[in-house]
């Protein structure tokens, strides 16, 4: 058990971590709700419970923890203030060798819920409709047109820049 | 930009933004230190688990939860069985005597629907504290307390048992709170009063007296009212009848009482009921059939006069019918 375990962490750490650094735009958060993840769900499996999809569950437990994550932050909203403005004020400077692909990554960013996840977990992470729709329960269809409806925004403000 | 430009932008991105080797190998060395520092569960075991591992730690082939499960149930069914089959003996103070009242007890009790099982149950409760109050007595382990408490549920009981009776009655299902009466007169009576501890068990005796008393009383209530119920049956044979029977009811009770050649059957009956009567109540008992056997007798009278009146032609009768049948003619 502690091997196949060992072995989802090699395959999911990535999605899971990319998952988490989209929602809350800062890689070291992004890393410890990754990490946080794992050990979560680690102690659900000890147990002796069931995981019919592993991958599901880490996805969802990850989307638990970012919304903990959020409701925490807002107890101590000054601190987390100062963080975001200097995490942002970061990534503004942080040199892109493709500014391209900045770009949409930023007008990703700028897209609004729940298009931006969904979009996200289909390119991003590299999910398919169905396991998105594991992860966040809604129905494939939902997810499917949530994904045309984002890739439509995400389209429009790129097209924006481009003209800008 | 197009959307396929969009969408490998997108997928680049994800590249990009995977974790660095060195942190995730990094990240992982600590997950699995956290991961032996809370190992899995012996007991537990899901479908990540390898085989092997499974195998060794109990010989049950992967199927050590399922099996686990069912040994556990089957172990609780045999157990509680077990323990209330030996709680039926227990006694105030041993320590299966809650299973015994309060399981055991209100499974049974639970399984008594209807008014008349109700009440027998209950019947049978009364008599369950009585006999193990003298069986307390009899090893001499009782005290005051457990003794005036099993005396008071005892007394509960029979109450239970004889209000169930007279909603029995008073739903007129006389035949039901008969038998209802009846097994808890036998209840009472079967119980161990007046054995060797004569002297100990008079409490007991006392109320079992009490509690007979009371049945008596109820039970001659019960025997009115099924005469009564009796002679109405027979007198709805046609309408006109019933109101001169009725009618002369009264006096024809009074003339007839002199011959009582109708009413001695009828009295008989009563006297041999009225055999299972002890104590004074058996004053009142005799009184009160007295007057219900007049009655008897009365309408009985009544419904002779039925008789004849349809018969009149054919025969003349005895004594005791022409003047009835002249009374009955005189008043109409």
């Amino acid at each position: 058990m502690e091997n196949e375990f060992a072995k989802a962490y090699d395959l999911y750490a990535d999605g899971v971590y990319k998952h988490c650094l989209f929602k809350v735009s800062d890689q070291n958060i992004a890393l410890d709700l990754m990490q946080e993840t794992f050990t979560k769900v680690w102690l659900y499996l000890r147990e002796g419970k069931k995981a019919d999809n592993l991958k599901a569950l880490l996805y969802k437990t990850a989307n638990n923890l970012v919304i903990d994550y959020y409701r925490k932050k807002k107890s101590v909203s000054l601190e987390s203030l100062q963080s975001e403005g200097f995490d942002v004020a970061e990534e503004r400077v942080s040199p892109e060798a493709d500014s391209e692909v900045e770009l949409v990554k930023r007008a990703l960013q700028s897209i609004d819920e729940p298009y931006r996840t969904a979009v996200s977990m289909r390119y991003i992470n590299d999910m398919t409709p169905q396991e998105i729709s594991e992860v966040t329960g809604d129905t494939v269809n939902v997810i499917s047109v949530r994904i045309n409806r984002g890739m439509k925004k995400l389209q429009k403000v790129m097209n924006i820049h481009e003209q800008g | 930009m197009n959307r396929d430009n969009i969408e490998k932008k997108l997928r680049e991105v994800g590249k990009k933004s995977n974790l660095s080797q060195s942190v995730k190998d990094q990240k992982k060395e600590e997950l699995l230190a956290f991961m032996k520092m809370y190992p899995v569960r012996e007991v537990s075991l899901d479908r990540h688990s390898s085989r092997s591992e499974a195998s060794s730690s109990l010989p049950l082939l992967g199927l050590r939860k399922f099996r686990l499960m069912h040994a556990v149930i089957i172990a609780a069914i045999v157990l509680s069985g077990a323990t209330s089959v030996s709680a039926e003996q227990a006694l105030p103070g041993d320590l299966l005597y809650g299973v015994k009242t309060s399981v055991n007890e209100n499974v049974r009790g639970a399984l008594a629907v209807g008014a008349q099982a109700e009440g027998k149950w209950q019947a049978e409760l009364a008599a369950r504290r009585l006999n193990e109050l003298a069986e307390l007595k009899s090893e001499g382990e009782v005290d005051s307390e457990t003794e005036a408490e099993l005396t008071a549920q005892a007394q509960s009981h029979a109450k239970e048992a004889r209000d169930e009776a007279k909603a029995l009655q008073s739903r007129g299902k006389i035949e039901a709170a008969m038998s209802v009466l009846n097994s808890l007169e036998v209840a009472l009576n079967s119980s161990p009063q007046g054995d060797a501890q004569g002297q100990s068990n008079s409490n007991i005796n006392t109320v079992i007296e009490l509690e007979l008393d009371l049945l008596n009383s109820v039970e001659q209530e019960l025997e009115q009212e099924r005469l009564v119920e009796l002679d109405s049956e027979t007198e709805q044979g046609s309408s006109v009848e019933i109101n001169v029977g009725g009618k002369n009811g009264l006096e024809i009770g009074v003339k007839s009482e002199t011959e009582a050649s109708n009413g001695d059957n009828v009295s008989g009956m009563n006297d041999e009921m009225e055999s299972h009567d002890s104590g004074d109540q058996e004053q009142t008992a005799e009184s009160d059939s007295g007057t219900s056997s007049d009655k008897e007798s009365s309408s009985r009278g009544g419904v002779n006069i039925e008789g004849e009146a349809s018969g009149r032609s054919s025969s003349e009768g005895t004594g005791v019918d022409m003047e009835i049948n002249m009374s009955g003619q005189v008043s109409y």
